[in-house]
C-alpha cells in the first residue's frame, strides 16, 4: 500500500490494457461484409452516372421550355422556303423539259415497235407464199423488232425513275445558288405559298433521310436524336460528336451563349 | 502526426504478428478469406481498444465495425513502415475519436462527473481485476475518457489531443487531471471494499 502518482496510474492502465482481449459478437463481421459488398455494388452505378443522367434530363426539359416560342420563328422559316420556290421552279421546268425531250424519243421508239408489228402480221401471211427474196428482209425485221420492243419500255421506266431524284436534289442545290434573289419574291401570292408547302415537304423528307443516315451508336447520338426532335434550330441546345470511343459535347446553344467545336 | 506506439513489444504475440503480415497481400487484393482471417486474428484485441473508448459494448462494436471497414478499404495505402497491426490499431483509435466528435456534435454531452480532491490515497495495484479497470474507464464521462485514453494509453501529447478534439491544451490538461482523480478515487473505493470483505 502506497500513495499513487499520476504516472503510476497511467502505467497501471497502460500495462494492464495490453493484455485485454474481448470477443465481439459474430454479427459485427456480418455487418462488415455486408457493408463491403454494398459498396462494390454501388460502384456499378456511380454517382457520376446519375449526375450525367440528371443533367441530360435538365437539358432536355430546358430545351422544351426554351423552344416553345420557337414556332414563331418557324413561321419566319416558311418565308425562306417561299424564297426557295422561285429558284426551285426552274429545275422543275428543266425536268419537264427533259421529260418532253425524252418523250419524242419514246414516241419514235414506239413507232418503230408498231410498224414492224404490222409488218410481222403481214410477213406471216407472206411467209406461206415462200418468196425467199421477200422473206429475208422481212425475217431480219422481226429480229430487230424484239430487242427494240423491250428497250423502249425499259427506257421509259428509267426516265421516270431518274426524273424524281433529280427533282428533289435540284430543289436543294439550287436555292443556295440563288439565295441572293430574295427581293424578287412575292410571298403573298397564294400560288407561292402553296408551292412553299410542297417544297417544305420535300425538304422534310430529305432531313429524315439525313437522320436515317446518322445511326444511333452511342448515348451521345441518342441524345442528338432526341434533341433534334425537340430543337429545330441548326445549332442544337446540346450536340454530341462521336469520337472513337467516347461521345463528347461538340456544341452548346443556349440562345445567347453558343459554343461549337470545329468539326 | 507521429503516434508513438506504447504497446510493449514483449507482449506482442509473435505468431499472430507473422500471420497478420502474411494476410496483408490477400487483403490488398480484396480477398474475402484473407480479410476474414485478419479479422479473426485481430478482432478481440481491437475490440478491447474500442471498449476503452466506448461507454458500452454496443458502441465499441460500432467502432470496431467502422474501423475494420476502413482497414479493408484503405489497406492499399498501407506502407510497410510500421507494423500492420499497429496501423490497424491506429485506425481503430482514429475511428473512436471520430465517433466521439460526432457524438459531441449531436448530443452535446455534458460532463456530470464530480471531482473530489483526493487526500493521499494508497492502493495495491496487483489485486485489481482487468475488467474492473475497463469498467472504471468506461464509467468516465465521454470527455474525460477520451483524453485519458489518448494521453495515458496511446501516448498523445496535450497539443495533439487539443488539435484532434478541437479543444485548448489547458482543457485537455484539466480533463486529464480530473479523469485521473476520478479513477484514483474509484480504485481506492474498490480497494476499500476488497479490504472490507477480507476483514469480514
Amino acid at each position: 500500500m502506497h500513495p499513487i502518482s499520476d504516472k503510476e496510474l497511467d502505467k497501471l492502465f497502460q500495462h494492464r490494457f495490453t493484455e485485454l482481449e474481448m470477443a465481439p459478437s459474430p454479427a459485427v463481421w456480418e455487418k462488415i461484409t455486408a457493408s463491403l459488398d454494398q459498396k462494390q455494388r454501388k460502384g456499378a452505378f456511380s454517382p457520376s452516372f446519375w449526375m450525367a443522367a440528371a443533367s441530360i434530363v435538365v437539358l432536355i426539359s430546358a430545351g422544351l421550355l426554351y423552344f416553345s416560342p420557337q414556332q414563331v420563328i418557324k413561321l419566319h422559316g416558311t418565308s425562306e422556303f417561299t424564297q426557295n420556290v422561285d429558284t426551285s421552279l426552274s429545275p422543275v421546268e428543266q425536268n419537264t423539259l427533259t421529260a418532253s425531250i425524252t418523250e419524242p424519243q419514246k414516241s419514235d421508239q414506239t413507232i418503230i415497235v408498231n410498224s414492224p408489228d404490222f409488218s410481222f402480221e403481214s410477213t406471216s401471211g407472206i411467209k406461206s407464199t415462200a418468196d425467199p427474196l421477200v422473206q429475208n428482209p422481212q425475217l431480219a425485221e422481226p429480229e430487230i423488232k424484239l430487242p427494240v420492243q423491250t428497250e423502249p419500255l425499259l427506257n421509259l421506266s428509267s426516265v421516270v425513275k431518274k426524273a424524281n431524284p433529280v427533282q428533289t436534289k435540284k430543289a436543294v442545290k439550287v436555292p443556295n445558288r440563288f439565295s441572293g434573289d430574295q427581293s424578287a419574291l412575292d410571298v403573298t401570292q397564294p400560288d407561292m405559298m402553296a408551292k412553299a408547302v410542297f417544297i417544305e415537304k420535300e425538304s422534310d423528307i430529305e432531313e429524315n433521310e439525313l437522320r436515317g443516315q446518322r445511326k444511333i451508336r452511342s448515348i451521345g447520338s441518342l441524345v442528338n436524336f432526341v434533341i433534334a426532335k425537340v430543337d429545330k434550330r441548326e445549332d442544337k441546345i446540346i450536340e454530341f460528336k462521336d469520337s472513337d470511343e467516347v461521345s463528347e459535347v461538340s456544341g452548346i446553344n443556349l440562345g445567347l451563349v453558343k459554343i461549337k467545336s470545329k468539326k | 502526426m507521429v503516434l508513438p506506439i506504447i504497446l510493449p513489444l514483449k507482449h506482442m504475440n509473435l505468431d499472430r504478428t507473422s500471420t497478420v503480415d502474411c494476410l496483408l497481400d490477400g487483403c490488398k487484393k480484396g480477398d474475402r478469406k484473407a480479410q476474414e482471417s485478419l479479422y479473426k486474428a485481430l478482432a478481440s484485441k481491437m475490440m478491447a481498444v474500442c471498449m476503452r473508448y466506448a461507454k458500452d459494448t454496443f458502441e465499441a462494436e460500432d467502432i470496431l465495425q467502422m474501423g475494420f471497414i476502413k482497414v479493408f478499404r484503405k489497406v492499399s495505402e498501407f506502407r510497410s513502415e510500421g507494423s500492420f497491426e499497429g496501423w490497424i490499431r491506429r485506425i481503430m483509435v482514429n475511428t473512436a475519436i471520430e465517433t466521439y466528435r460526432k457524438n459531441l456534435r449531436s448530443l452535446n454531452v455534458v460532463d456530470i462527473d464530480e471531482v473530489y480532491d483526493q487526500p493521499q490515497s494508497t492502493f495495491d495495484m496487483g489485486k485489481l481485476e482487468l475488467n474492473d479497470l475497463l469498467k472504471l474507464v468506461q464509467q468516465l464521462s465521454n470527455g474525460y475518457r477520451i483524453v485519458f485514453n489518448m494521453y495515458a494509453i496511446e501516448g498523445y501529447s496535450h497539443k495533439e489531443i487539443a488539435k484532434e478534439l478541437g479543444i485548448s491544451e489547458g482543457a485537455s490538461k484539466s480533463q486529464l487531471s480530473r479523469a485521473r482523480a476520478i479513477l484514483k478515487d474509484k480504485i481506492i473505493k474498490m480497494e476499500g471494499l476488497d479490504y472490507a470483505s477480507n476483514i469480514g
